[in-house]
């Protein structure tokens, strides 16, 4: 079972934001401290996290939290 | 008080394998923290995209008890960061030159260009560099790294490596003409880590963001130990057991003969590879004492006649080797050597010990030689060294051995004297007061940052600061170095003075305390009083602010001579007399000279 509170917690202490806040429709678009710099900094963390490497392509496209969940799930089944 | 929360968070940090979702998430709870960690100001220069670097120094900051405020700067514009970090005022400075990004793909580009467009370029990057530097002057530190190429495995005599290597010359130069700057070495960081594990392509060819979060965190733990944990690291002393610390085996059951030590077969060779880094940590500087239960014949046996012994007699100032547990041993060696037991690092092969001094004496640092041995001389390496020598050793620093076994001697004397003042008539001690000196700011700033016991007001001043107190006209920074029949003691004393309308006031006076008990502390102030009426003032002003360590220094200046006017609720003291009708206190016996 994909762990969504893993990614939750996560997406909110490397965006700085409420964990509250993050829910499967936030993205780049929607979260304000969202940039292209911290995208680097999440694709990090997530990688730390769940124990994945992220390819190129997917690490710099998955800007939502839809496209995080697909991405890493790939990467989680393919392990 | 620390919380739970607080110690949860900082335990943490220290955790080596911490995620790096942990780490930021027990940043933001110490950020949120009310304990009175020290805050510090750093602004970082880089012509990469750096981003985590800030949560990895932070991290290594609030474990060296620093809350660190770090300003990132902009892209690429070493000259506009310096000046905007310098206007805010930051305490620190780290400039980071990315070798492949000097131009752009500058590795690449250097196989196709000839010599001198590439001397040009590189030469560009120095020349910057050394107007930031000129320009950073009030900063207090200011930490370099060097640098290493992106794609190492090439030819030694190829151009990219030739140039890396022109190029790190290059910083090397510019660094050593600005005391406030020092620089860390990079590239066998990486190859220590793993290129592989260091470099990101993903994100350097996207976002000029070349490093993973793992060779990031080692950069900051070198920063860290470069600046000594931002001036809270200062360790002076490293207490050793013997049997199976300097050697393998017991000397008291297998003798001399059978104890494992040699250059050349398992496992002699990783004590004798362990005693060559203690050998250097002596040379640096660093004070080596044995601390052993064992009968002191067979460790001077060993001491003096086994072939293979890297360490001998002369290399070690002080020798505990008895029956008495090692606690009390730590405590005695602390204050033979008038030092601080937070400066002592203990090594040890048996468990119980280490568990002795962690219990008893907390503040000494301490290591269990490995189960594993051939890890030994690794912790050596990367643990134990960089605790005393990362933050640079001034020339003055090697030969610390030596004065402090003048000390000892000193010590052993005094009792042939008929009094006191014979003894020290007798040591013809020779004192060198120099003023603003440039050259010794390094030294300086290093005795600024660990005297504790001898130091009046307790003001931590960074190299910047004191060149910086250096050039104003209304300071003077006086420093003195001590001599006497049995040591060149160096430079071991700074008076910093600061002129006010018609007064003079003492802003730092502070000693090593290799030399205090010689009355030192009273011979300099002629010098310093004559000046003050040349330059046409009235009064001297000064005072003591009390810490945990200092009271040896509460009635300094009533001792002096000096009137005290008010004494204040927490024990500081002030002074104030008239410069013209001083009667201060002298010591005949030490001859003051006027550099």
């Amino acid at each position: 079972m994909f762990d969504h509170g893993l990614l939750a917690k996560v997406m909110a202490s490397v965006l700085e934001v409420d964990l509250a806040t993050i829910d499967e429709n936030s993205s780049m678009d929607n979260v304000k401290s969202w940039d292209s710099l911290r995208q680097m900094n999440l694709v990090l963390a997530l990688e730390d996290s769940f124990g994945v490497t992220i390819p190129d392509e997917d690490a710099a496209n998955a800007t939502s939290y839809r496209l995080i969940v697909l991405v890493l799930e790939e990467q989680l089944s393919g392990a | 008080m620390v919380s739970l929360d607080d110690q949860a968070a900082l335990a943490i940090l220290g955790r080596a394998d911490a995620l790096m979702v942990d780490v930021m998430d027990a940043l933001s709870c110490l950020d949120r923290s009310e304990v009175g960690f020290r805050t510090l100001r750093l602004g970082i220069a880089a012509n990469i995209t750096v981003d985590l670097l800030s949560t990895y120094l932070r991290r290594h900051a609030y474990l060296a008890g620093v809350r660190l405020l770090v300003a990132k700067g902009s892209y690429d514009d070493l000259l506009g960061d310096v000046q905007r970090h310098q206007a805010s005022g930051v305490d620190l400075l780290l400039i980071l030159p990315f070798f492949d990004n000097l131009q752009p793909s500058w590795e690449s580009q250097l196989q196709n260009l000839d010599p001198s467009s590439c001397q040009k370029v590189q030469a560009d990057y120095l020349g910057r560099l050394e107007l930031a530097l000129q320009a950073s002057q009030g900063i207090g530190q200011v930490v370099v790294l060097g640098a290493h190429l992106l794609y190492p495995h090439v030819a030694s005599d190829g151009p990219q490596q030739r140039c890396l290597d022109a190029f790190n010359a290059g910083l090397v130069d510019v660094v050593c003409r600005h005391p406030q700057a020092k620089l860390v070495e990079m590239a066998g960081l990486l190859a220590r880590h793993g290129h592989a594990n260091s470099i990101d392509a993903r994100f350097y060819f996207r976002g000029k963001a070349p490093y993973t979060a793992g060779i990031i965190d080692r950069m900051a733990r070198e920063v860290v130990f470069a600046t000594r944990g931002f001036g809270s690291i200062f360790h002076k002393v490293l207490v050793l057991d013997c049997d199976n610390t300097l050697w393998g085996g017991i000397v008291g059951e297998d003798g001399p003969d059978g104890i494992a030590l040699d250059p050349y077969s398992f496992p002699g060779n990783i004590f004798w590879n362990v005693q060559q880094q203690l050998r250097a940590l002596e040379a640096r500087g660093v004070l080596l004492c044995l601390c052993s239960k064992n009968n002191p014949a067979d460790v001077d046996g060993v001491l003096e006649h086994h072939s293979a012994m890297v360490l001998r007699d002369a290399h070690f100032v002080a020798k505990k080797i008895n029956w008495t547990d090692k606690p009390t041993n730590l405590r005695t060696l602390a204050a033979e050597l008038n030092l601080g037991l937070e400066s002592f690092v203990f090594i040890d092969d048996s468990l119980f010990e280490i568990e002795a001094v962690r219990e008893q004496l907390p503040q000494v640092t301490v290591f269990q030689v490995p189960k594993t041995l051939h890890d030994y001389p690794d912790l050596m390496r990367e643990q134990v060294v960089p605790l005393f020598i990362a933050g640079g050793v001034s020339p003055e620093s090697t030969s610390k051995t030596q004065q402090y076994l003048g000390l000892a001697k000193a010590t052993g004397l005094q009792t042939g004297f008929a009094s006191q003042e014979d003894y020290l008539q007798s040591l013809r001690l020779v004192v060198s007061l120099q003023r603003n000196m440039t050259a010794q700011v390094g030294r300086i700033s290093e005795l600024i940052a660990k005297s504790n016991q001898f130091n009046l007001t307790t003001q931590r001043l960074l190299p910047g600061e004191v060149l910086a107190l250096i050039e104003r006209a209304d300071a003077t920074v006086y420093s003195f170095s001590v001599n006497d029949r049995l040591a060149q003691h160096g430079l071991t004393g700074v008076l910093i003075i600061l002129d006010e309308d018609d007064a003079v006031v003492v802003h730092s006076f502070l000693m090593s305390c290799r030399v205090i008990g010689r009355g030192i502390e009273f011979a300099i102030w002629r010098t310093v009083v004559a000046d003050a009426l040349a330059r046409g003032k009235r009064l001297l002003r000064a005072s003591f602010l009390p810490t945990a360590k200092n009271a040896q220094v509460a009635d300094f200046y009533d001792r002096l001579g000096l009137k005290r006017i008010r004494e204040a609720s927490d024990g500081s003291r002030f002074y104030e007399a008239s410069l013209a009708d001083l009667a201060l206190i002298d010591s005949v016996w030490v001859e003051l000279r006027d550099v």
